[in-house]
């Protein structure tokens, strides 16, 4: 049994988690030398990133174990910020106390949102369709950022009071950091636990695991709250981050833009999906100022790119160098890829 | 509130739905047929109106840019197709994030030749009808009429022909449909042709009464969203009915709330229908 267990979950296996770990350890001690070697702007600017990974492993969390598709997880990440925003503002006697509060209030709103629509929703047939509504929900919630002006701030959104804004960017970076590792971990936790087990179950069919005597919506319940609060606490550490925020932080191009974090960096890791959102992120800096409207026109040849040559994303490259040699028998990811985008093969008739 | 107030809000409601059903249209049966979300079909509408602006503007009359620029778009529909989307078709993900870039993509060509600016097509008739004792615009009626008998002829050609039985099978079980001899990738090809094709004449008619702009695809492709949602994935007779439950419901809620109000409350009557019925209003699956 443990045998058999094992191979189901070869990540679990001691000899490969070691030196995986090391490898994490390494990563998470450069990030936090950072401050060393980096201007304050670039700190800020990865402290951001950073937070937009959170949207990205939230997503991962879902969609890449659970098989649940979120074209609106930036509408959980814009309730945090918001909650921040708007309850700082109007209890601004607490001072630090209303961060917290503000906090509180934001992931809850988006947990209890997640589930009243995951439970209205995943005990319907919808399947796939579900997508229609987190893109309904996105498009929802920016309407109204977009129209409240009296509450929301409307177009120009919300300031939050000057003293939330960190002066220390470096100690608020290292914070950011800390959370997004704990994130990491307890996920990476969840996910290898017998919880975790059942979604990837969910995901491969969700009818055997029915069959195998889950109550499946529950799961899928529990994976999309959870991401969504995940989701609502990178918009939190945002807004404290830039002390700003507005209609966007709530949409659709930013949900959509955390797919391509989350692809390109690579589903099913967890890590990927932070490495995606801090590589897209800083490539779209620096270039989007030389290459103005072109930038945009290479997301889009990238997403394709994405899709026809590399399907596991970065961490997929990174495997395939890793092995140090293309096999031939099975070919490298990306050829393999394109060969079968070539001569068209999948469901081709 | 007077009879010819309302009786404007309903039409007015009524032509958005005309729309909105023929945008649907497309991407329903594309995904009933193919379980591909799309994404840039938003974008075959609005190079629906910037074909027949272009058109217009080689001293074309709008008549000739009302049939060509759609079937531009479908030709251009169909070319994706066969060039990319049906390449990626086995994954639902890997087809939505292709899309997606297209959509990027061809929003993007078009700020760069086109500019950013919103252009303005001219009616290609003014004047207007009177209905008892509304002035409602020629224009409009026109949409109305045009659209409707569009769809009417969908209907009939996917109720009531051998090939609307044909791909009526391949939405139902496209492996049986395919065992039976049924050629499933012609019908794809034609379903996307067909598709795009009713998305650039939805662009093509609705161009003289929006600001035509690079991003204006965008807000119609997320209503066809909800259409399909309401009416039923797949389903020729749902769509203008989804189209009038959204389409209609937004001018008639704008009676008496605000408009957030109004898109809010027809969102939520979109996740209600859903929640009851999530096949849709006419869906059987």
């Amino acid at each position: 049994m443990k045998a058999h267990r094992s191979s189901l979950l070869p990540l679990a296996r001691a000899s490969r988690l070691q030196p995986a770990a090391a490898l994490g350890v390494t990563a998470l001690a450069l990030l936090a030398l950072a401050p060393l070697a980096l201007s304050p702007l670039r700190i800020e600017l990865l402290a951001t990133f950073l937070t937009f990974g959170l949207v990205a492993l939230s997503l991962d969390l879902i969609w890449g174990f659970g098989g649940i598709l979120s074209m609106g997880q930036f509408a959980f990440f814009g309730m945090g910020s918001y909650g921040v925003a708007l309850v700082s503002n109007e209890l601004v006697d607490l001072g630090r106390l209303a961060l917290l509060l503000g906090a509180l209030a934001g992931i809850g709103a988006a947990v209890l949102l997640a589930v009243a629509l995951s439970y209205a929703f995943f005990s319907t047939s919808l399947g796939d369709l579900f997508v229609l509504v987190t893109i309904a929900l996105a498009i929802i919630l920016e309407r109204i950022a977009v129209n409240q002006t009296e509450l929301l701030g409307g177009i120009n959104g919300i300031l939050l009071p000057y003293w939330a804004v960190p002066t220390n960017i470096d100690g608020y970076y290292l914070v950011v950091l800390a959370v997004v590792a704990f994130v990491f971990v307890a996920t990476t936790i969840a996910v290898r636990s017998p919880f975790g087990r059942v979604l990837r179950a969910i995901k491969g069919s969700e009818q055997r695991a029915q069959f195998l005597g889950y109550d499946t919506k529950w799961y899928k319940i529990a994976a999309f709250a959870a991401a969504a609060g995940i989701a609502a606490l990178g918009g939190v550490l945002y807004s404290i981050l830039t002390g700003f925020v507005f209609p966007g932080l709530v949409g659709f191009e930013y949900s959509f833009d955390a797919l391509v974090w989350t692809v390109f960096g690579g589903m099913g890791t967890l890590y990927g999906p932070i490495l995606g959102a801090l590589a897209v992120n800083f490539a779209k800096f620096y270039a989007s100022d030389i290459l103005l409207d072109y930038w945009l026109l290479l997301i889009g040849f990238l997403f394709i790119a994405i899709v026809v040559f590399f399907p596991d994303g970065l961490v997929g490259i990174g495997r395939a160098l890793r092995r140090g040699r293309l096999p031939r028998r099975n070919g490298l990811g990306a050829m393999r890829a394109a060969r079968g985008f070539l001569t068209a093969r999948g469901r081709n008739f | 509130m007077d009879v010819e107030f309302v009786t404007r809000q309903l039409l007015n409601g009524l032509s958005l739905s005309v729309i909105l059903a023929l945008i649907a249209l497309g991407l329903s049966v594309i995904f009933g047929l193919m379980r591909i979300l799309n994404m840039a079909h938003g974008e075959f509408f609005i190079l629906g109106g910037y074909g027949l602006l272009w058109v217009t503007s080689l001293g074309l009359s709008f008549w000739v840019g009302l049939v060509a620029a759609p079937l531009a778009v479908g030709a251009l529909g169909f070319v994706l197709y066969q060039g990319l989307i049906r390449r990626l078709a086995a994954s639902f993900t890997a087809a939505l994030l292709a899309t997606w870039g297209l959509s990027i993509i061809i929003r993007q060509l078009v700020q760069i030749v086109a500019g950013p600016r919103p252009y303005s097509v001219d009616e290609p008739f003014s004047g207007s009808i009177s209905i008892g004792s509304l002035q409602y615009p020629a224009y409009r009626t026109f949409i109305i009429i045009a659209g409707i008998a569009i769809l009417a002829g969908t209907v009939l050609l996917y109720y009531r022909t051998s090939f609307g039985l044909q791909i009526r099978a391949a939405i139902h079980n496209r492996e049986m449909a395919a065992a039976l001899g049924i050629n499933t990738q012609r019908i794809n090809g034609v379903s996307f042709f067909v598709g795009s094709a009713l998305a650039g004449l939805a662009g093509a008619l609705l161009s003289p009464l929006i600001p035509l702009a690079p991003f204006a695809g965008l807000a119609f492709l997320v209503d066809s969203f909800f259409v399909i949602l309401v009416g039923g994935v797949g389903s020729v007779l749902g769509t203008p009915a989804g189209g009038l439950v959204i389409g209609g419901g937004e001018s008639v809620l704008q009676f008496g709330v605000s408009p957030l109000m109004a898109d809010i409350l027809i969102l939520l009557i979109a996740v209600v229908i859903v929640s009851v019925r999530p096949q849709g209003l006419f869906g059987t699956r």
